[in-house]
């Protein structure tokens, strides 16, 4: 009886239409729109028609695009999810140890961001299995919580994580002549001895294969995943800000033949554009860097303000509490020198335990706002991601925002969109599905107060699958 | 006046040459550096697509001539460097890491490698660092593209071997004695046979005991193409080396006074030298400063100007890098005067036949 009428009400839930008149529709792809009849059905979109229809919705003068698709994001991802005791962790499922729950699924949600790949982290060589998400509709583990307010898996193995750069040997160099004593001596303390894992590993992968199929050796879950990489089953994610590094990652894939290869966080490929849109190979950039003040443009959350109010709490001599001062016209705090000390005392999740950013502002550094406009300019294919933008409320460096900084630094605005949506669903794989509003299409949509690239629009009305999962009318 | 107008109109044809014409270029400078070191007055380079197709008084190729004023030199070769890496060339999780390559660790886009071009360096050979019994393979890099980064010539050169104290002191994760360091190279090539060592494997070397060893292991594998770079004092063991060709640290102008006998006496036993600059932080004018001070102090000018362009390309077993010669790739670079000349300053850098520096008219002039 609970039973059938479960069904019922799930049932209900699935059947149910809605329709809605847009003045503006940004397809995606793109294309503009004007007057537009969405129809939604099954949570999926059934038609985009020109008109109104008579039992729609609408806010005047609202622009609607589809859900914000992020390529690139460790959204969830925290120490638990980083496994350091190998240089080779193929086979783990980052989906496993995933924070369904964390709040960075709800923050990007409030920015419009729908959908999401998720990474694992860069402390080995080659990490694992990444994540594609919904950032709502998963399975709220508190009480607390509303209905559906968790994300929601939708492939456990979208792509395997291999880093290249500094992250991996992060920390094990020690001084010329003298050797560490911990354990971090049995791993690459350089970037050559990183890429010699990834060889190393894809070596034995191609031996393995060999050897599997007549039975001569026992079957390895990590063996059977880098197999998939070569295999093209898998596609292969390289993490490689600076561009010696992404010429690595070419060479990597001429060397093995990885038929799907993307450079993720290429913060400066901008120097090798041209290469690599010979190459033919995707990149993900982001996050969007910010040179003025050497980091990612991203403030601290309230939490971590309210903890940084007691300097009590932490044992810092020359600790300043932040006055107006370092607060800028629109009552946001400015990440001057000062705030990112701060972020470091106070919030050292950010910094050690993913040790997702710290990396990234040395790495990062030969990096410019103007990288999109250039990448787009050298016919590179390319999306973004927000990498750790959207963890905390002040989400200065959020998916959309970095689209408008882009469009500020030169990059067509459509173009911009579409960075955001069509092309990032692609390079995840899920170009049938999402990142555009076209029959057929999951009904993930946007309705923006206004242009979703002017910076006072924000978005009024989140739809994921078909249901209003958020409201700001 | 005259000269002035010719030099900018020298100046302004210089950089129109790309390797996509498909044309050939006849550069007709006052005088090339033969391979000898000498000048050669009367001589024109003809290049096309990146290469010297022709070097003669009249060139049979036709094309477009280009009139430049100062002398033509081919691009000097560092023979051994580790410029733009720093640490990240010093793998120290094992002493047996022969899987490296040194391009995995280079930092292509690093300002260091715009500074060689504009000291007439067209060429670098990066090694990894020696601190390891068998460090990795080298890489030779092209010091300037058209993309104003270094581009890689070739990924994997040579295999990185050394028996230097550095190398075989930790006892940890590797041997703690010479002896011990032998017995890995033994092991690696009785393993992996003579291959383990790469077909032309370098040895950094800094006493007599490492190379007579050394010396008796290629002996016994048959492998004749084993280069060395003699680090320490030379002094005491170069010896061993009477009538080959060796690689030397090239060294800032005020350690140059205490080397002046150990050079002579070098020269005197027909060692032949390639130099390199190996760590980061030399100054970026070392290997020619260096060709001068041997040429000053030994008296003999070819051997100077070959130990940076013909023999560290020798050493890698190249002959299209170092000499301005038919088939050579265009890296070429042009002088106010002979490159070995103290008052000589760079006036333009080509690197397969594409302009990557010019020096500012305003201070020529």
């Amino acid at each position: 009886m609970i039973f059938s009428s479960l069904l019922i009400t799930t049932t209900a839930l699935l059947m149910q239409q809605s329709q809605w008149t847009v003045d503006t529709v940004h397809l995606g792809d793109g294309q503009v729109m004007r007057d537009v009849l969405v129809t939604i059905n099954d949570g999926k979109i059934t038609a985009v028609t020109q008109g109104a229809g008579d039992a729609s919705q609408s806010i005047a003068g609202a622009h609607m695009t589809p859900g914000l698709v992020d390529a690139y994001s460790y959204m969830g991802v925290d120490g638990a999810t980083l496994e350091e005791s190998r240089e080779s962790t193929a086979s783990l499922k980052l989906s496993n140890s995933l924070q369904f729950d964390a709040p960075a699924f709800g923050y990007a949600l409030s920015e419009g961001v729908t959908a999401a790949y998720v990474s694992p982290a860069s402390m080995n060589v080659i990490g694992g299995l990444g994540c594609m998400v919904k950032t709502h509709g998963g399975q709220a583990a508190s009480l607390f919580s509303e209905e559906g307010d968790a994300a929601r898996l939708l492939d456990d193995s979208a792509a395997l994580k291999v880093t290249l750069g500094g992250d991996p040997s992060r920390g094990n160099q020690t001084g010329r002549g003298k050797w560490t004593t911990s354990y971090t001596a049995r791993r690459p303390n350089t970037r050559m001895g990183t890429v010699w894992v990834v060889r190393r590993e894809f070596y034995r992968a191609l031996e393995y294969v060999e050897l599997r199929d007549s039975g001569q050796v026992a079957y390895s879950a990590d063996l059977e995943v880098l197999a998939a990489a070569l295999r093209g089953d898998l596609l292969v994610r390289v993490q490689a800000r600076e561009a010696h590094d992404a010429e690595t990652a070419l060479r990597l894939q001429e060397e093995f033949g990885w038929p799907r290869m993307v450079i993720e966080e290429a913060t400066n490929t901008h120097k090798i554009s041209k290469m690599i849109a010979r190459e033919h190979v995707a990149v993900v950039t982001g996050p969007a860097y910010d040179s003025s003040s050497r980091a990612i443009a991203r403030g601290p959350s309230s939490a971590e303000l309210a903890f940084a109010a007691e300097p009590g709490q932490i044992c810092c001599e020359d600790y300043h509490a932040p006055g107006e001062e370092h607060l800028n016209e629109s009552g946001k705090l400015e990440l001057s020198d000062f705030a990112l000390n701060m972020l470091v005392v106070v919030a050292p999740r950010y910094e050690a335990a993913p040790g997702l950013s710290r990396g990234r502002r040395s790495e990062a550094s030969g990096s410019t706002p103007a990288l999109p406009a250039l990448l787009s300019e050298a016919g590179v294919k390319f999306a973004m991601g927000s990498a750790e933008a959207h963890d905390s409320v002040l989400t200065e460096s959020s998916l959309i925002y970095q689209a408008r900084r882009a469009v500020r630094w030169g990059l067509d605005k459509d173009i911009a969109l579409s960075l955001i949506t069509s092309v990032p669903a692609q390079i995840c794989g899920r170009g049938d599905s999402l990142g555009r509003i076209k029959a057929g299409f999951d009904a993930d949509l946007i309705l923006w107060s206004g242009d979703p690239l002017d910076p006072s629009s924000i978005p009024l009305v989140v739809i994921i699958d078909g249901q209003v999962v958020a409201d700001n009318r | 006046m005259l000269t002035t107008l010719s030099l900018i109109a020298s100046f302004t044809l210089f950089p129109l040459l790309s390797p996509a014409q498909q044309s050939a270029t006849i550069l007709a400078p006052d005088a090339i550096v033969a391979a000898d070191g000498q000048l050669l007055e009367g001589y024109k380079v003809v290049i096309a697509d990146g290469k010297i197709i022709e070097v003669a008084a009249d060139p049979r190729t036709a094309g477009v001539e280009v009139r430049l004023h100062g002398v033509l030199s081919p691009g000097f070769v560092d023979a051994f460097a580790q410029l733009g890496a720093e640490i990240f060339l010093t793998e120290q999780s094992d002493k047996v890491t022969p899987g490296l390559l040194a391009v995995d660790g280079a930092r292509l886009d690093s300002d260091a490698w715009q500074e060689l071009a504009k000291h007439g360096v067209t060429s670098a050979h990066l090694v990894p660092d020696p601190t390891n019994v068998l460090s990795g393979s080298g890489a030779l890099i092209a010091t300037a593209s058209e993309a104003s980064v270094a581009k890689v010539t070739d990924g994997q050169t040579v295999q990185i071997a050394s028996l230097l104290s550095s190398s075989v002191s930790d006892g940890r994760v590797g041997p703690s004695s010479l002896a011990g360091a032998l017995e890995v190279l033994h092991e690696s090539v009785a393993t992996h046979g003579a291959r383990a060592l790469g077909s032309l494997p370098w040895f950094f070397v800094e006493d007599a005991a490492g190379t007579r060893s050394v010396k008796t292991l290629m002996g016994d594998l048959n492998i004749n193409s084993a280069k060395f770079i003699l680090l320490g004092d030379p002094g005491e063991y170069a010896g061993l080396f009477t009538d080959e060709l060796v690689g030397l640290p090239a060294f800032g102008m005020g350690e140059l006074a205490r080397r002046a006998e150990l050079w002579r006496r070098m020269s005197k036993a027909n060692i032949s030298v390639a130099f390199g600059t190996r760590m980061s932080n030399i100054e970026y004018n070392s290997l020619r400063s260096s060709a001068m001070a041997w040429s000053r102090i030994t008296r003999d000018p070819q051997a100077a100007f070959e130990s940076i362009t013909v023999n560290p390309a020798t050493m890698l077993g190249r002959d299209d890098i170092g000499r301005i010669a038919k088939g050579a790739r265009a890296d070429l670079v042009l002088w106010s005067a002979h490159p070995l000349d103290a008052q000589a300053r760079v006036l333009a850098t080509m690197i397969a036949g594409e302009t990557v520096y010019r020096a500012d008219i305003s201070t020529n002039n």
